[in-house]
């Protein structure tokens, strides 16, 4: 064994021992990772223009403990702890808030049992339908996927030279269901591919979601992936008449082609007052050997407002260089067609690294 | 749209083998700039033992 990994061992060790000052039960193994995902951003939104440099929110600079060991009667149980920290997110800068402090956020903390029976998650963590409408085979989705507003979020369109109030993130979410949260969470064992989930949990409200995926290989087609989710973040018992349940339906598909073509959609739609907001979301692209390269487009109906049809169009490319690193390109163009408003569209043009460490 | 998927996923199903997906939002699987090969600093009891010995042998 190198020094180099005695080093490592020993500050884990190191950090175990001051906590327990003894050593793992039998059988269960403690592990550590993470990676930092930096970039320059370059945004020019038709009045102005500038380079940021930022952490890039499609995959945030994060590290994660988790540790399982056997608990008895054919069964595991273990834990997950993943937090992120973020000093200039991508998806949180703009013109008028150029620096942002790190903070350390939580993503998820999590305990396990996992049997026959399937899994059981109780804590802080994905929802069962999270990540539902972003499922993604290109191999680009370090550059640009589903969530366009992770880069760029924060931007606003602007009249003229004057700031809308109208940002990205308003217009053109992904509407990915209710995120991460404190929950109960079940998962079935896998059926040929398909795996259900469903959790009930707490964030501003109550929350309950369902979820079923599936991820296989389809013989000489290649592989595929998809899934769907529904959502419901129930209106609080207090809340005043009009208020509503907040309700999203909708799922993705991802298929990639043996030569490395791969084709991606995604779509959902959310129970917004006196409206439905609609998502949608294609992407084509092409991967081989250390490259990845696509192109995007998604759509974003009625989200910020009855009428409003915002657009991205994209092209990402990612290539790995050495196992560990990959290098990232996005250029990307946001458009919004608001009835009675004159709007800039937003350029964005990203280069950037990811590293596990 | 909604059909489109469940049809899709379901007829997948009927002949495929099961690959677990993993996104490529999250920690990438692989070796680490740090980890090595496996990625993740592992600590078992079989490690802290080894990391006892060397320690011990280092002094």
């Amino acid at each position: 064994m190198s020094t180099r990994r005695w080093l490592a061992v020993a500050l884990v060790a190191g950090a175990v021992a001051q906590a327990h000052a003894q050593a793992p039960a039998e059988g269960i193994q403690v592990r550590l990772s993470g990676h930092i995902n930096r970039a320059l951003m370059h945004v020019d939104d038709g009045a102005e223009s500038d380079t940021f440099n930022v952490d890039n929110a499609n995959s945030s600079t994060r590290f994660r403990f988790n540790a399982d060991g056997p608990a008895g009667a054919g069964l595991r149980a273990g834990i997950l702890f993943e937090a992120q920290f973020q000093s200039n997110s991508s998806s949180a800068v703009s013109f008028s808030d150029r620096s942002i402090d790190a903070e350390l956020t939580e993503r998820h903390m999590d305990i396990f049992l996992t049997g026959g029976f399937g899994t059981v998650r109780l804590g802080q963590g994905d929802g069962a339908a999270n990540g539902a409408s972003e499922v993604d085979l290109s191999g680009t989705s370090l550059a640009h996927y589903a969530a366009s507003p992770d880069i760029g979020g924060a931007f606003q369109y602007r009249t003229g030279s004057a700031l809308s109030g109208i940002r990205i993130a308003d217009t053109i979410s992904n509407q990915d269901f209710a995120s991460r949260y404190d929950r109960v969470l079940y998962q079935t064992p896998s059926f040929n591919g398909f795996i259900g989930e469903v959790s009930w949990g707490h964030k501003e409200t109550d929350i309950g979601e369902i979820a079923l995926r599936y991820s296989g290989k389809i013989g000489a087609l290649g592989m595929l992936a998809g899934a769907v989710g529904y959502s419901n973040a129930y209106a609080p018992e207090d809340a005043g008449p009009g208020s509503t349940d907040d309700k999203v339906i909708g799922g993705s598909i991802s298929w990639l082609h043996p030569t490395g073509f791969n084709l991606t959609f995604a779509h959902t739609t959310r129970d917004l007052p006196g409206r439905d907001g609609k998502f949608s979301y294609f992407k084509a692209g092409y991967k081989t050997g250390r490259h990845a390269i696509s192109i995007d487009y998604g759509m974003g109906d009625d989200q910020a407002a009855s009428g409003d049809e915002a657009k991205v169009y994209g092209i990402g490319y990612v290539f790995v260089p050495i196992a560990w690193a990959e290098v990232f390109a996005l250029y990307k163009l946001h458009t919004l067609d608001r009835s009675g408003v004159s709007l800039e569209d937003i350029n964005f043009f990203m280069l950037g690294s990811r590293v596990k460490f | 749209m909604r059909r489109v998927l469940v049809v899709s996923l379901l007829l997948a199903g009927c002949a495929a083998e099961p690959v677990p997906y993993h996104s490529g939002n999250e920690i990438p699987r692989g070796p680490g700039l740090l980890t090595g090969p496996s990625g993740e600093f592992v600590l078992s009891a079989d490690e802290w033992r080894r990391y006892q010995e060397w320690k011990a042998g280092a002094k």
